[in-house]
């Protein structure tokens, strides 16, 4: 289902995606929110921001450290050619698996740093600093 | 038990690397009816003694194959046999021509085709690729086309849901404990299936948790020294190739838990090859795929997928079929492919 959903944000826009991913996809505490994924600097809720982009390709994360100030997001992007999954350390966000070419998107609102694991090959890791 | 060009013995597709206590373990077994000169030596030659014949055999050791025959023909009158079947990813379909679809069909066929019927199958987990609705519905209905009661434990793919489990519970956690663990008694063997694929910890291995290790000591606790015991559980519960994730960080609590009986089995699946051992009185063995292979530890850079030449798939997928001998405690496992 997660997968028909990323196909269906790639065809009809990213507003419905947002709500499509803040729904079905992924749970979260404060200050993390899913919000889809823009292109071009403008949040669905018209905030400017920065997305940084985080590639996993053969099983690794990269970059594997990212900084984003409050309000910015960080969107995982899966090259390989297997399942792979976002799991914050402290339980704070996931994604569901995401298969080849799936994309999760995160937007963080409060400072911190979270250190993150693939939730299937936990040796894979990486880290967000918000500032 | 199918055509004898699929069988083969499990020793001759382990592997090396990293594995020289195995071996030496193993052979220090074979070798201890004729050299029992210290106190383990002197233990290992009783096991020998009273279990060692089709124990053996489950190491593949040519010579007692008359002796598998023997199993056979107990079975035929007091035993039973069952299958194992492992990480059918259902929704994979990276392979230029087949799809894991296509190769679970093709290992229910080989299943209706065995001369004596399965007494129960056991599914050691990645039954789906992404735990989608469709792909558990699909793997359900294939596997369901066998008529062959199946026991199952998730893999870390079946838990990749929105609700983290949640799809899986919800289709086979009747009558299961927590994350899915149970067990039960089969003609006096007791099958025991663990979840060691949850909430896996950053930097960790698989995982059984503080909850069910205490269910496995209690769920043991009353049974004779004699039983045999059977776990399954999808990551193996030994450390093959921790670098890549292939090992268990709390494994060796469940198996102290088990350590007082005299026939103790342990099949895993997660690796997609053959890979087996023995050490003491537990043997532990690994299923291939029915869907795709991945390397041998530590023969890649990463684990993952092989996508090898469609003529060359079949040859390195299959199943495992176990047969049991009523008082003997001792197991023959066969593995075989499906071309």
């Amino acid at each position: 289902m997660f997968g028909n959903l990323i196909a269906l944000r790639r065809i009809i826009g990213p507003v419905v995606a947002a709500v499509c991913l803040f729904v079905c996809a992924v749970a979260q505490a404060d200050g993390v929110r899913s919000d889809g994924v823009w292109s071009d600097g403008v949040r669905a809720d018209g905030v400017r921001a920065a997305q940084v982009t985080v590639t996993i390709g053969n099983f690794v994360f990269s970059p594997a450290s990212v900084t984003l100030h409050k309000g910015d997001s960080t969107i995982f992007v899966n090259g390989d050619d297997t399942v792979h999954s976002v799991q914050s350390d402290d339980g704070t966000f996931h994604s569901a698996g995401l298969d080849t070419g799936d994309k999760v998107s995160f937007t963080f609102d409060h400072p911190g740093t979270f250190t993150y694991h693939c939730g299937l090959h936990p040796f894979m890791q990486g880290k967000i600093v918000v500032e | 038990m199918g055509n004898e060009h699929n069988h083969e013995h499990n020793f001759a597709h382990r592997h090396n690397g990293g594995h020289e206590h195995e071996n030496r373990s193993v052979r220090d077994m074979r070798m201890s009816d004729t050299t029992g000169h210290n106190r383990r030596h002197a233990l290992e030659c009783m096991i020998w003694a009273g279990t060692g014949v089709l124990w053996t055999l489950s190491g593949g050791v040519p010579k007692s194959l008359a002796m598998l025959g023997a199993a056979y023909a107990a079975t035929a009158l007091s035993g039973f046999t069952f299958l194992q079947i492992s990480d059918s990813h259902v929704g994979f379909d990276k392979e230029a021509k087949i799809t894991a679809v296509d190769t679970l069909h093709e290992t229910v066929s080989k299943i209706g085709a065995l001369q004596v019927k399965p007494a129960f199958m056991l599914h050691t987990g990645d039954i789906t690729h992404l735990a989608k609705d469709a792909q558990f519905d699909d793997a359900a209905q294939i596997i369901g086309a066998t008529g062959i009661e199946t026991h199952y434990v998730p893999g870390e793919h079946d838990l990749v849901d929105a609700g983290q489990g949640k799809a899986y519970l919800d289709r086979y956690g009747k009558g299961k404990l927590g994350a899915g663990w149970f067990s039960y008694d089969q003609s006096g063997v007791h099958f025991i299936g663990l979840v060691n694929v949850v909430n896996l910890k950053a930097g960790g291995l698989g995982n059984l948790g503080a909850d069910q290790l205490a269910w496995l000591a209690s769920d043991v606790a009353g049974l004779s020294a004699s039983t045999p015991i059977i776990v399954f559980a999808h990551i193996p519960l030994w450390a093959i190739y921790p670098q890549w994730g292939w090992g268990t960080d709390d494994s060796a609590q469940a198996l102290a838990l088990l350590q007082r009986f005299g026939s103790v089995t342990v099949l895993n699946g997660h690796i997609h090859q053959i890979i087996q051992k023995v050490e003491g009185n537990m043997t532990f063995h690994t299923a291939r795929s029915t869907a795709f292979p991945q390397p041998a530890p530590g023969a890649a850079d990463k684990p993952g997928p092989m996508i090898v030449p469609t003529e060359k798939l079949r040859g390195m997928l299959g199943l495992t079929s176990v047969t049991y001998a009523v008082g003997t405690q001792d197991l023959a496992i066969t593995d075989s492919t499906l071309g």
